[in-house]
Protein backbone atom coordinates (compact mmCIF):
# COMPACT_ATOMS: atom_id res chain seq x y z
CA UNK A 1 0.00 0.00 0.00
CA UNK A 2 1.57 3.48 -1.31
CA UNK A 3 1.37 6.37 1.48
CA UNK A 4 -1.51 7.84 -1.04
CA UNK A 5 -3.52 5.01 -0.73
CA UNK A 6 -3.16 4.97 3.50
CA UNK A 7 -4.14 8.79 3.32
CA UNK A 8 -7.12 7.81 1.15
CA UNK A 9 -8.16 5.04 3.33
CA UNK A 10 -7.91 7.17 6.64
CA UNK A 11 -9.70 10.07 4.86
CA UNK A 12 -12.84 7.59 4.04
CA UNK A 13 -12.99 6.85 7.72
CA UNK A 14 -13.14 10.75 8.57
CA UNK A 15 -15.91 11.57 6.14
CA UNK A 16 -18.18 8.79 6.86
CA UNK A 17 -18.77 10.23 9.86
CA UNK A 18 -19.37 13.35 9.17
CA UNK A 19 -22.46 14.80 7.85
CA UNK A 20 -23.34 13.92 4.22
CA UNK A 21 -23.30 17.33 2.93
CA UNK A 22 -19.64 18.40 4.03
CA UNK A 23 -18.07 15.11 3.25
CA UNK A 24 -16.67 16.69 -0.25
CA UNK A 25 -15.21 19.95 1.57
CA UNK A 26 -13.70 17.61 3.94
CA UNK A 27 -12.59 14.92 1.79
CA UNK A 28 -10.87 17.39 -0.43
CA UNK A 29 -9.62 19.74 2.36
CA UNK A 30 -8.39 17.07 4.30
CA UNK A 31 -6.37 14.60 1.43
CA UNK A 32 -4.67 18.47 0.38
CA UNK A 33 -3.65 18.86 4.28
CA UNK A 34 -2.71 15.36 4.57
CA UNK A 35 -0.50 15.38 1.33
CA UNK A 36 1.09 19.26 2.43
CA UNK A 37 2.02 17.44 6.00
CA UNK A 38 3.31 14.43 4.65
CA UNK A 39 5.48 16.35 1.70
CA UNK A 40 6.91 18.91 4.56
CA UNK A 41 7.98 15.17 6.63
CA UNK A 42 9.53 13.83 3.71
CA UNK A 43 11.46 17.16 3.23
CA UNK A 44 12.55 17.48 6.81
CA UNK A 45 13.54 13.72 6.87
CA UNK A 46 15.41 13.94 3.42
CA UNK A 47 14.05 10.95 2.08
CA UNK A 48 10.95 9.74 0.06
CA UNK A 49 7.57 9.16 2.27
CA UNK A 50 6.84 5.95 3.07
CA UNK A 51 4.22 3.41 4.74
CA UNK A 52 5.90 4.11 8.05
CA UNK A 53 6.25 7.70 7.69
CA UNK A 54 2.52 8.05 6.96
CA UNK A 55 1.32 5.76 9.80
CA UNK A 56 3.17 7.77 12.47
CA UNK A 57 1.83 11.30 10.59
CA UNK A 58 -1.63 9.83 11.05
CA UNK A 59 -1.39 8.37 14.26
CA UNK A 60 -0.25 11.95 16.13
CA UNK A 61 -2.91 13.71 13.41
CA UNK A 62 -5.78 11.76 15.49
CA UNK A 63 -7.83 8.77 15.15
CA UNK A 64 -10.53 9.12 12.25
CA UNK A 65 -13.71 9.63 14.99
CA UNK A 66 -11.17 12.23 16.72
CA UNK A 67 -10.99 14.00 13.53
CA UNK A 68 -14.83 13.83 12.25
CA UNK A 69 -15.53 14.81 16.22
CA UNK A 70 -13.71 18.14 15.56
CA UNK A 71 -15.50 18.84 12.27
CA UNK A 72 -19.28 18.42 13.96
CA UNK A 73 -20.51 21.39 16.46
CA UNK A 74 -20.63 20.40 19.76
CA UNK A 75 -24.14 18.53 20.59
CA UNK A 76 -26.48 19.34 22.90
CA UNK A 77 -26.18 18.46 26.79
CA UNK A 78 -29.04 16.72 28.06
CA UNK A 79 -27.50 16.19 31.45
CA UNK A 80 -25.36 18.59 32.55
CA UNK A 81 -21.95 17.13 34.42
CA UNK A 82 -23.18 19.21 37.42
CA UNK A 83 -26.38 16.28 37.31
CA UNK A 84 -24.91 13.56 36.31
CA UNK A 85 -24.10 12.32 39.82
CA UNK A 86 -27.72 13.15 40.65
CA UNK A 87 -28.63 10.66 37.51
CA UNK A 88 -26.74 8.01 38.25
CA UNK A 89 -28.19 7.91 41.85
CA UNK A 90 -31.69 8.18 40.98
CA UNK A 91 -31.22 5.47 38.17
CA UNK A 92 -29.42 3.18 40.40
CA UNK A 93 -31.96 3.78 43.17
CA UNK A 94 -35.40 3.69 40.84
CA UNK A 95 -33.85 -0.27 39.53
CA UNK A 96 -32.45 -1.04 42.99
CA UNK A 97 -35.64 -0.22 44.26
CA UNK A 98 -37.65 -2.54 41.49
CA UNK A 99 -35.23 -5.29 42.05
CA UNK A 100 -35.87 -5.31 45.92
CA UNK A 101 -39.43 -5.65 45.57
CA UNK A 102 -39.62 -8.07 42.83
CA UNK A 103 -36.17 -10.45 43.39
CA UNK A 104 -37.81 -11.94 46.28
CA UNK A 105 -40.42 -14.29 43.84
CA UNK A 106 -37.30 -16.07 42.48
CA UNK A 107 -36.71 -17.14 46.24
CA UNK A 108 -40.56 -17.90 46.30
CA UNK A 109 -39.56 -20.29 43.16
CA UNK A 110 -40.00 -18.35 39.99
CA UNK A 111 -37.62 -19.52 37.76
CA UNK A 112 -34.49 -16.83 37.58
CA UNK A 113 -34.85 -16.70 34.09
CA UNK A 114 -38.49 -15.31 34.15
CA UNK A 115 -37.81 -12.97 36.55
CA UNK A 116 -34.70 -11.56 34.79
CA UNK A 117 -36.83 -11.28 31.53
CA UNK A 118 -39.38 -9.59 33.23
CA UNK A 119 -38.66 -7.32 36.14
CA UNK A 120 -35.04 -7.54 35.90
CA UNK A 121 -34.35 -6.11 32.68
CA UNK A 122 -37.65 -4.25 32.75
CA UNK A 123 -36.41 -2.44 35.53
CA UNK A 124 -34.09 -0.54 32.69
CA UNK A 125 -37.37 1.65 31.88
CA UNK A 126 -36.62 3.89 34.50
CA UNK A 127 -33.50 5.14 33.27
CA UNK A 128 -35.01 5.57 30.17
CA UNK A 129 -37.60 7.48 31.54
CA UNK A 130 -35.24 10.17 33.40
CA UNK A 131 -33.48 10.43 29.77
CA UNK A 132 -36.23 11.26 28.13
CA UNK A 133 -37.47 13.56 30.89
CA UNK A 134 -34.41 14.74 30.89
CA UNK A 135 -34.74 15.67 27.24
CA UNK A 136 -38.09 17.12 27.66
CA UNK A 137 -36.47 19.38 30.21
CA UNK A 138 -33.83 20.18 27.17
CA UNK A 139 -36.58 20.63 24.53
CA UNK A 140 -38.32 23.22 27.12
CA UNK A 141 -35.39 25.04 28.20
CA UNK A 142 -34.40 25.86 24.59
CA UNK A 143 -37.87 27.34 24.07
CA UNK A 144 -37.56 29.81 26.69
CA UNK A 145 -40.51 28.21 28.34
CA UNK A 146 -38.10 27.35 31.47
CA UNK A 147 -36.17 30.19 32.70
CA UNK A 148 -35.32 29.60 36.33
CA UNK A 149 -34.88 32.01 38.28
CA UNK A 150 -32.91 31.90 41.68
CA UNK A 151 -35.36 32.82 44.94
CA UNK A 152 -33.55 32.94 48.12
CA UNK A 153 -35.12 30.30 50.35
CA UNK A 154 -35.71 31.19 53.76
CA UNK A 155 -33.23 32.25 55.61
CA UNK A 156 -34.49 29.90 58.69
CA UNK A 157 -35.28 26.68 57.40
CA UNK A 158 -36.41 25.22 60.53
CA UNK A 159 -39.54 27.93 60.60
CA UNK A 160 -42.82 26.21 59.77
CA UNK A 161 -46.01 27.28 58.52
CA UNK A 162 -48.15 27.02 61.19
CA UNK A 163 -51.62 26.70 59.06
CA UNK A 164 -50.31 24.26 57.27
CA UNK A 165 -48.70 22.38 60.28
CA UNK A 166 -51.87 22.96 61.66
CA UNK A 167 -53.68 21.05 59.35
CA UNK A 168 -51.48 18.52 59.31
CA UNK A 169 -52.15 17.89 62.86
CA UNK A 170 -55.34 18.16 62.40
CA UNK A 171 -55.38 15.54 59.51
CA UNK A 172 -52.92 12.77 61.66
CA UNK A 173 -55.66 12.61 64.67
CA UNK A 174 -58.42 12.18 62.17
CA UNK A 175 -56.79 9.55 60.45
CA UNK A 176 -55.25 7.91 63.71
CA UNK A 177 -58.79 8.45 65.45
CA UNK A 178 -60.44 6.34 62.31
CA UNK A 179 -58.26 3.41 62.58
CA UNK A 180 -57.90 3.21 66.54
CA UNK A 181 -61.90 3.06 65.58
CA UNK A 182 -61.47 0.54 62.75
CA UNK A 183 -62.75 -2.82 65.12
CA UNK A 184 -65.81 -0.85 66.42
CA UNK A 185 -66.63 1.05 62.75
CA UNK A 186 -66.37 -2.45 60.53
CA UNK A 187 -69.10 -4.25 62.88
CA UNK A 188 -71.67 -1.32 61.56
CA UNK A 189 -70.68 -2.07 58.52
CA UNK A 190 -72.64 -4.02 55.50
CA UNK A 191 -71.63 -7.26 55.11
CA UNK A 192 -69.25 -8.69 53.77
CA UNK A 193 -67.51 -5.06 54.42
CA UNK A 194 -67.01 -6.74 58.19
CA UNK A 195 -65.27 -10.10 57.29
CA UNK A 196 -63.02 -8.05 54.88
CA UNK A 197 -62.01 -5.38 57.75
CA UNK A 198 -61.50 -7.43 60.89
CA UNK A 199 -58.40 -7.28 62.49
CA UNK A 200 -56.99 -10.94 63.37
CA UNK A 201 -57.39 -10.97 67.48
CA UNK A 202 -53.51 -11.84 68.54
CA UNK A 203 -52.58 -8.68 66.47
CA UNK A 204 -55.70 -6.41 67.81
CA UNK A 205 -54.52 -7.36 71.36
CA UNK A 206 -50.97 -8.18 71.48
CA UNK A 207 -49.39 -5.80 69.26
CA UNK A 208 -51.47 -3.14 68.16
CA UNK A 209 -51.26 -1.30 70.90
CA UNK A 210 -47.70 0.58 70.49
CA UNK A 211 -49.10 2.57 67.64
CA UNK A 212 -51.58 4.61 69.81
CA UNK A 213 -48.52 5.62 71.73
CA UNK A 214 -46.26 6.81 68.92
CA UNK A 215 -49.50 8.65 67.10
CA UNK A 216 -49.54 10.45 70.30
CA UNK A 217 -46.22 11.53 70.54
CA UNK A 218 -46.03 12.32 66.65
CA UNK A 219 -48.81 14.41 67.44
CA UNK A 220 -47.61 16.22 70.67
CA UNK A 221 -44.12 16.37 68.78
CA UNK A 222 -46.04 18.48 66.25
CA UNK A 223 -48.55 20.12 68.80
CA UNK A 224 -45.16 21.39 70.22
CA UNK A 225 -43.54 22.83 66.95
CA UNK A 226 -46.73 24.48 66.37
CA UNK A 227 -46.67 26.11 69.30
CA UNK A 228 -42.87 27.45 69.11
CA UNK A 229 -43.87 28.31 65.15
CA UNK A 230 -40.32 26.73 64.36
CA UNK A 231 -38.39 23.28 64.56
CA UNK A 232 -35.73 23.21 67.51
CA UNK A 233 -32.73 20.57 67.59
CA UNK A 234 -34.21 18.87 70.44
CA UNK A 235 -37.91 18.75 68.48
CA UNK A 236 -35.88 17.27 65.35
CA UNK A 237 -34.09 14.76 67.51
CA UNK A 238 -37.17 13.29 69.48
CA UNK A 239 -39.28 13.23 65.90
CA UNK A 240 -35.96 11.31 64.12
CA UNK A 241 -36.29 8.80 67.55
CA UNK A 242 -40.00 8.13 66.66
CA UNK A 243 -39.20 7.49 63.20
CA UNK A 244 -37.28 4.99 63.82
CA UNK A 245 -38.89 3.43 66.48
CA UNK A 246 -42.43 3.79 63.36
CA UNK A 247 -39.85 1.18 61.39
CA UNK A 248 -39.25 -0.98 64.14
CA UNK A 249 -42.85 -1.43 64.91
CA UNK A 250 -44.05 -1.83 61.32
CA UNK A 251 -41.35 -3.83 60.62
CA UNK A 252 -42.52 -6.09 63.62
CA UNK A 253 -45.99 -6.22 62.56
CA UNK A 254 -44.66 -7.07 59.11
CA UNK A 255 -42.52 -10.45 60.84
CA UNK A 256 -44.98 -11.72 63.31
CA UNK A 257 -47.91 -12.39 61.64
CA UNK A 258 -51.41 -11.75 60.60
CA UNK A 259 -52.53 -7.91 60.66
CA UNK A 260 -55.98 -8.77 58.74
CA UNK A 261 -58.08 -12.27 59.11
CA UNK A 262 -58.84 -11.99 55.60
CA UNK A 263 -55.91 -13.17 53.99
CA UNK A 264 -56.46 -10.70 50.47
CA UNK A 265 -56.92 -7.89 53.00
CA UNK A 266 -53.57 -8.85 55.19
CA UNK A 267 -51.64 -9.12 52.28
CA UNK A 268 -52.73 -5.92 51.11
CA UNK A 269 -52.00 -4.40 54.09
CA UNK A 270 -48.64 -5.64 54.86
CA UNK A 271 -48.00 -4.31 51.10
CA UNK A 272 -48.98 -0.86 52.63
CA UNK A 273 -47.07 -1.31 55.10
CA UNK A 274 -43.72 -1.76 53.31
CA UNK A 275 -44.26 1.10 51.25
CA UNK A 276 -44.63 3.24 54.30
CA UNK A 277 -41.33 1.73 55.87
CA UNK A 278 -39.87 2.78 52.66
CA UNK A 279 -41.02 6.37 52.92
CA UNK A 280 -40.58 6.48 56.89
CA UNK A 281 -36.99 5.05 55.75
CA UNK A 282 -36.82 7.54 52.84
CA UNK A 283 -37.46 10.48 55.20
CA UNK A 284 -35.45 9.58 58.08
CA UNK A 285 -32.32 9.03 55.47
CA UNK A 286 -33.22 12.55 54.24
CA UNK A 287 -33.53 14.31 57.50
CA UNK A 288 -30.27 12.89 58.63
CA UNK A 289 -28.38 14.18 55.37
CA UNK A 290 -30.04 17.71 55.70
CA UNK A 291 -28.73 17.77 59.46
CA UNK A 292 -24.76 17.17 58.12
CA UNK A 293 -25.25 19.89 55.40
CA UNK A 294 -24.38 22.85 56.68
CA UNK A 295 -22.50 26.32 56.22
CA UNK A 296 -20.73 27.31 58.43
CA UNK A 297 -20.60 30.53 60.16
CA UNK A 298 -18.31 33.19 59.92
CA UNK A 299 -16.55 34.08 63.21
CA UNK A 300 -17.85 36.28 65.42
CA UNK B 1 3.83 19.01 43.45
CA UNK B 2 4.68 15.56 40.80
CA UNK B 3 5.81 16.54 37.43
CA UNK B 4 2.45 15.67 35.97
CA UNK B 5 0.42 18.14 38.25
CA UNK B 6 2.27 21.37 36.66
CA UNK B 7 -0.63 23.49 35.59
CA UNK B 8 1.37 25.60 33.29
CA UNK B 9 1.22 23.98 30.29
CA UNK B 10 -2.61 23.60 30.63
CA UNK B 11 -2.84 27.23 31.56
CA UNK B 12 -0.25 28.28 28.80
CA UNK B 13 -3.07 26.24 26.20
CA UNK B 14 -5.94 28.11 28.09
CA UNK B 15 -4.41 31.11 27.25
CA UNK B 16 -3.12 30.92 23.52
CA UNK B 17 -6.58 29.23 23.03
CA UNK B 18 -8.24 32.62 24.02
CA UNK B 19 -6.09 34.16 21.09
CA UNK B 20 -6.42 31.84 18.42
CA UNK B 21 -9.67 33.44 16.90
CA UNK B 22 -7.82 36.68 16.12
CA UNK B 23 -4.88 35.26 15.29
CA UNK B 24 -5.88 33.19 12.80
CA UNK B 25 -8.23 36.29 11.47
CA UNK B 26 -4.71 38.20 11.56
CA UNK B 27 -3.22 36.60 8.49
CA UNK B 28 -6.32 35.61 6.47
CA UNK B 29 -6.66 39.37 5.46
CA UNK B 30 -4.68 37.84 2.24
CA UNK B 31 -5.86 34.46 0.56
CA UNK B 32 -4.36 31.28 2.61
CA UNK B 33 -4.54 27.99 2.39
CA UNK B 34 -5.03 25.87 5.42
CA UNK B 35 -1.37 24.69 5.35
CA UNK B 36 -0.05 28.04 4.37
CA UNK B 37 -1.66 29.70 7.14
CA UNK B 38 -0.39 27.19 9.54
CA UNK B 39 2.71 27.64 8.42
CA UNK B 40 2.05 31.83 8.42
CA UNK B 41 1.32 31.26 12.28
CA UNK B 42 3.68 28.85 13.57
CA UNK B 43 6.44 31.28 11.90
CA UNK B 44 5.29 34.04 13.57
CA UNK B 45 5.32 32.07 16.91
CA UNK B 46 1.34 30.33 17.18
CA UNK B 47 1.73 27.15 16.12
CA UNK B 48 -1.54 25.59 15.63
CA UNK B 49 -2.48 21.74 15.27
CA UNK B 50 -3.65 21.00 11.88
CA UNK B 51 -6.71 19.10 13.55
CA UNK B 52 -7.90 22.01 15.65
CA UNK B 53 -7.08 24.84 12.30
CA UNK B 54 -9.04 23.43 9.86
CA UNK B 55 -12.69 23.05 11.64
CA UNK B 56 -12.13 26.41 13.37
CA UNK B 57 -12.12 28.15 9.66
CA UNK B 58 -14.82 25.79 8.78
CA UNK B 59 -16.79 27.68 11.81
CA UNK B 60 -15.62 31.03 11.15
CA UNK B 61 -16.79 30.26 7.24
CA UNK B 62 -20.28 29.03 8.87
CA UNK B 63 -20.18 32.55 11.11
CA UNK B 64 -19.99 34.47 7.52
CA UNK B 65 -16.54 36.05 8.50
CA UNK B 66 -14.65 34.23 6.16
CA UNK B 67 -15.17 33.61 2.11
CA UNK B 68 -13.57 30.26 0.56
CA UNK B 69 -12.84 29.44 -2.61
CA UNK B 70 -11.25 26.13 -4.27
CA UNK B 71 -7.93 26.84 -6.35
CA UNK B 72 -5.99 24.38 -8.44
CA UNK B 73 -2.33 25.47 -8.68
CA UNK B 74 0.61 23.05 -8.49
CA UNK B 75 -0.34 19.96 -6.30
CA UNK B 76 -4.14 18.84 -5.01
CA UNK B 77 -6.97 21.21 -5.29
CA UNK B 78 -6.93 23.80 -2.32
CA UNK B 79 -9.77 25.77 -0.22
CA UNK B 80 -7.88 29.47 0.12
CA UNK B 81 -9.73 31.34 2.80
CA UNK B 82 -9.75 35.18 3.60
CA UNK B 83 -11.99 37.54 5.49
CA UNK B 84 -14.66 39.18 3.62
CA UNK B 85 -16.25 42.32 4.78
CA UNK B 86 -17.75 41.39 7.85
CA UNK B 87 -14.54 39.60 8.97
CA UNK B 88 -12.44 42.44 8.37
CA UNK B 89 -14.49 45.04 10.51
CA UNK B 90 -15.02 42.35 13.25
CA UNK B 91 -10.71 42.07 13.22
CA UNK B 92 -10.50 45.67 13.49
CA UNK B 93 -12.95 45.41 16.86
CA UNK B 94 -11.06 42.34 18.13
CA UNK B 95 -7.83 44.01 17.75
CA UNK B 96 -9.39 47.41 19.74
CA UNK B 97 -10.10 44.76 22.27
CA UNK B 98 -7.19 42.71 22.30
CA UNK B 99 -5.03 46.12 22.84
CA UNK B 100 -7.39 47.33 25.59
CA UNK B 101 -6.82 43.54 27.16
CA UNK B 102 -2.81 43.71 26.87
CA UNK B 103 -3.13 47.43 28.63
CA UNK B 104 -5.44 46.15 31.20
CA UNK B 105 -2.97 43.20 31.75
CA UNK B 106 -0.20 44.77 31.30
CA UNK B 107 -1.36 47.53 34.18
CA UNK B 108 -2.26 44.56 36.26
CA UNK B 109 1.15 42.06 36.08
CA UNK B 110 3.41 45.51 36.18
CA UNK B 111 6.45 44.84 39.03
CA UNK B 112 5.40 41.42 38.95
CA UNK B 113 8.71 40.15 37.23
CA UNK B 114 10.76 42.46 39.30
Amino acid sequence: MNPNDVIETFVIDVIRRVPGKDRNDIGLELRGLLGDMLADRAATAGRPADDAMVLAMLREFGTPVEVAARYRSPGTVIIPAEQTRRFALLSLAGIGLQWALTLPRVFQGQPVATWWFSWGLGSLWWPGFLVMMALAAVGARELGLTRQKWRPSSVDTERVNRGALALGVLWMAIGAAAVICLPWITRLLPDPLPRIFTFDNDFLHGRAWPVVLLWLDSILIRLMVLTRGRWTQRLRMMDLATNVVWIALLLWWLAAGAIFQAAATDNGAKAGIGLVILMVAADLAWKLFRRRVHVPKAPA
Amino acid sequence: MKPDDNPLPKLELELRRGALVLAVLSQLRGMQYGYSLRQALAERGMPIEEGTLYPLLRRLEKQGLLASEWKIEEGPPRRYYHLNKTGKKLLAELTASWNALAATMANLLDGIDK
